[in-house]
């Protein structure tokens, strides 16, 4: 019982960690970051697509990569180049994305904005299926059968961590905290804001394409469902740090996991929990903890100010 | 954040309005594209958009009925928009405004409509405006970004209105989720009946009083922008939380102001759609409307009268759409959320752009006149 609530607080962490990760690189570099939601959403659309033309799940998370990259790189544009409001361009973004991929979903599929499902092949595989063993019972081979984007996940949170350790890492803070400083120092703000955008971009899409190719087999419109809303709440209850956002994450999972086991479950005192309050419960939570992250979450100093060089 | 200034002069307004047309036009342009590249004719396509929403009488009721709600929606957004507060939350709140409504139609109920119309509306704005108060108070006081609170707030009435409906309002012995028809007291006037008892025979459709209800509620924001205290100090804490503490505007009593008369704006598309439109509570009857009024009032760089044409078009939009997707049924309903979508990225990146092009073309105007 114990292991299998892990287990799936794991798999249900997955697309808020990369989500609020890649937030992460786009709001430590000084960008507001709302248009997550856009981010995982059209990864989600891009991984179906291309894992359903091209027959490999890899096509398929390579896709979702470059979709979310993309969008940031248009968020990137607008807000660098243009100097246009950060908030507004992701609302923007978040709706023409949700309108393009239902509106591509169903011209090219027909099947009211959804893509047809895959079979199994076209999914992402578990670690175990990648090395060529079989599942077991034993922890070893509940382990292996987690799919390969979870560990993907703890690697890039591994890998942030460390970067953000590094003289790169300082210069993505710097540009957050203060471009001039680090135009100052001889490094291009715009370059780095571009970089950071780009590789956080990357990461959502990443998250997006799990959604649709690792948890589902299919992609659904609006799948995303507010995930990349409260990855933001994550990214900001973790003080914009990356092995924080890992363990937050994780609670969010456990707390969709226990969503699912509470449904239709009679609880001592309570009774059956309706479902709709058992839904509601990740979206009050998220308020909660933004609410409770007040004095102790300080967003960098030079967020969604627009940089004049 | 970048704010509508609208100086009387008459080529500033000129230009918003070029700006605006350039906006328009390349969102536009770009879904003719998008139409294009999915093998279809988008001559085709936009001529069916505009017969689909002012071919027929009909086809322009449903333009006005959708235009009404779109100008709620949008003038919701406005109000705290100038106090630098992005309530995309209208959606939630109109929702929440539902549930006074129909509790106050079902349950109170009294027999003549001028309790029942004016006691409906009182309960609708309450419940929406105690809703739209707590991420405003959120956010001035550090607690939580209203973008957020604001989008998860929906999703938390999303549940909380299918729990009520499916357990406590649904219409006994009935599948779908909706209540049972309001009493007849509580019906708002249709445009058609009206232009009927006036003698003019047209037929039935969904605009109905709420439109009349659009037009003075802009007019009364516009007015509460431009010739009231209230209006500026607004104004003064969007575009300096410090020149507005200087002056000793409380900002949190504003900004708490501001979104319960967004609130309040809210409640009035509920208005429209239960008592001028359904007579009764479906379940998620606000579907996207209060979505679509931010890229309505953005387009309108927030002005409340620019809004009610901003409207318009949104509404000849939908309705066209919906017209577009029913003869060509491989292209998408939600391709107008992608136009929706557009316009709001090219107001929130590309405005600079757009009013420096708007400003040529007005002072080439000028000087030609000169």
């Amino acid at each position: 019982m114990i292991v299998s609530v892990v287990e799936a607080s794991v798999r249900l962490s997955v697309p808020l960690m990369l989500a609020a990760l890649g937030g992460m690189f786009s709001e430590r570099a000084g960008i507001v970051d709302f248009s997550l939601e856009g981010k995982l959403l059209a990864g989600a659309f891009a991984a179906a697509v291309a894992a359903l033309e091209f027959g490999s799940p890899y096509a398929g998370i390579a896709a979702g990569a470059v979709a979310g990259m993309l969008i940031a790189l248009l968020h990137g544009y607008a807000v660098n180049v243009e100097r246009g409001d950060h908030t507004i361009s992701c609302v923007g973004i978040n709706f023409m994305v949700i309108g393009a991929t239902a509106t591509i979903a169903l011209a090219a599929y027909g099947l009211g904005g959804q893509t047809p499902l895959m079979d199994a092949s076209h999914q992402i595989p578990s670690l175990g299926e990648v090395l060529g063993i079989g599942r077991s019972q034993s922890l070893l081979g509940r382990l292996l059968a987690l799919s390969l984007i979870v560990y993907a996940a703890l690697f890039l949170v591994g890998l942030s961590a460390t970067l953000f350790a590094t003289r790169y890492g300082l210069y993505i803070t710097a540009s957050g905290e203060n471009p001039n400083a680090l135009e100052a120092a001889g490094v291009s703000v715009l370059l780095v804001r571009f970089l950071s955008l780009a590789v956080g971009g990357a990461i959502c899409g990443i998250g997006g394409a799990y959604l649709s190719i690792g948890q589902n087999a299919q992609f659904v419109p609006l799948m995303s469902a507010g995930k990349g809303y409260m990855a933001l709440a994550v990214l900001i209850f973790a003080k914009w740090r990356p092995v924080p956002i890992l363990f937050i994450s994780l609670g969010f999972g456990f707390l969709d996991a226990m969503e699912a086991r509470l449904q239709g479950v009679p609880l001592p005192y309570i009774g059956i929990m309706p479902v709709q309050l058992v839904q509601a419960l990740p979206y009050l939570v998220s308020i909660v903890v933004l609410a409770g992250a007040i004095g102790s979450a300080r967003p960098p100093a030079a967020l969604g100010r627009p940089y004049r060089r | 954040m970048r704010h509508a200034n609208f100086s009387g002069s008459r080529q500033a307004a000129a230009r918003q309005l070029l700006a605006a047309a350039f906006t328009l036009a390349i969102a536009l342009a770009m879904t003719c594209v998008l139409i294009a590249l999915l093998g279809h004719d988008p001559r085709v396509a936009l001529a069916s958009l505009l017969g689909g929403a002012f071919g027929t009488v009909g086809n322009l009721n449903y333009t006005l009925y959708y235009s009404t709600s779109f100008a709620f929606a949008a003038l919701a957004f406005s109000i705290p928009y100038r106090a630098g507060l992005f309530n995309i939350g209208c959606e939630g709140q109109a929702y929440i405004a539902g549930l006074g409504i129909t509790l106050w139609c079902l349950y109170a109920a009294p027999s003549s409509p001028w309790l029942m119309i004016p006691g409906a509306m009182i309960a609708g704005a309450l419940l929406a405006a105690a809703l739209a108060i707590v991420p405003g108070w959120l956010h001035v006081t550090n607690r939580g970004n209203i973008v957020i609170t604001t989008i998860m707030m929906n999703f938390v009435i999303y549940a909380l209105m299918t729990f009520l409906i499916l357990n406590f309002l649904i219409r006994p012995g009935q599948q779908s989720p909706e209540s049972i028809r309001f009493a007849p007291s509580a019906d708002l006037l249709r445009i058609s009946d009206i232009l009927s008892l006036l003698g003019m025979s047209v037929r039935a459709g969904p605009a109905n009083v709420m439109l009349f209800g659009a037009i003075a509620t802009a007019a009364a924001v516009h007015l509460l922008n431009q010739r009231t205290v209230f209006g500026f100090r607004l104004q003064v804490v969007g575009l300096s939380e410090r020149a507005a503490a200087y002056a000793g505007i409380p900002q949190v009593r504003y900004a708490i102001a501001a979104m319960a008369l967004s609130g309040v704006v809210s409640s009035l598309l509920a208005v429209n759609e239960l008592l001028g439109v359904h007579h009764r509570l479906i379940q998620d009857f606000v579907s996207g409307y209060g979505f679509v009024g931010i890229a309505v009032a953005l387009m309108a760089r927030g002005h409340a009268i620019g809004i009610l044409f901003s409207a318009l078009l949104f509404g000849a939009l939908y309705q066209g759409g919906t017209e577009l997707s029913f003869r060509i049924p491989e292209i998408s309903r939600e391709i107008v959320v992608l136009v929706q979508g557009i316009v709001v990225f090219l107001v929130g990146a590309l405005d600079s752009k757009a009013q420096a092009l708007a400003r040529r073309v007005v002072n080439g105007l000028a000087t030609r006149h000169a």
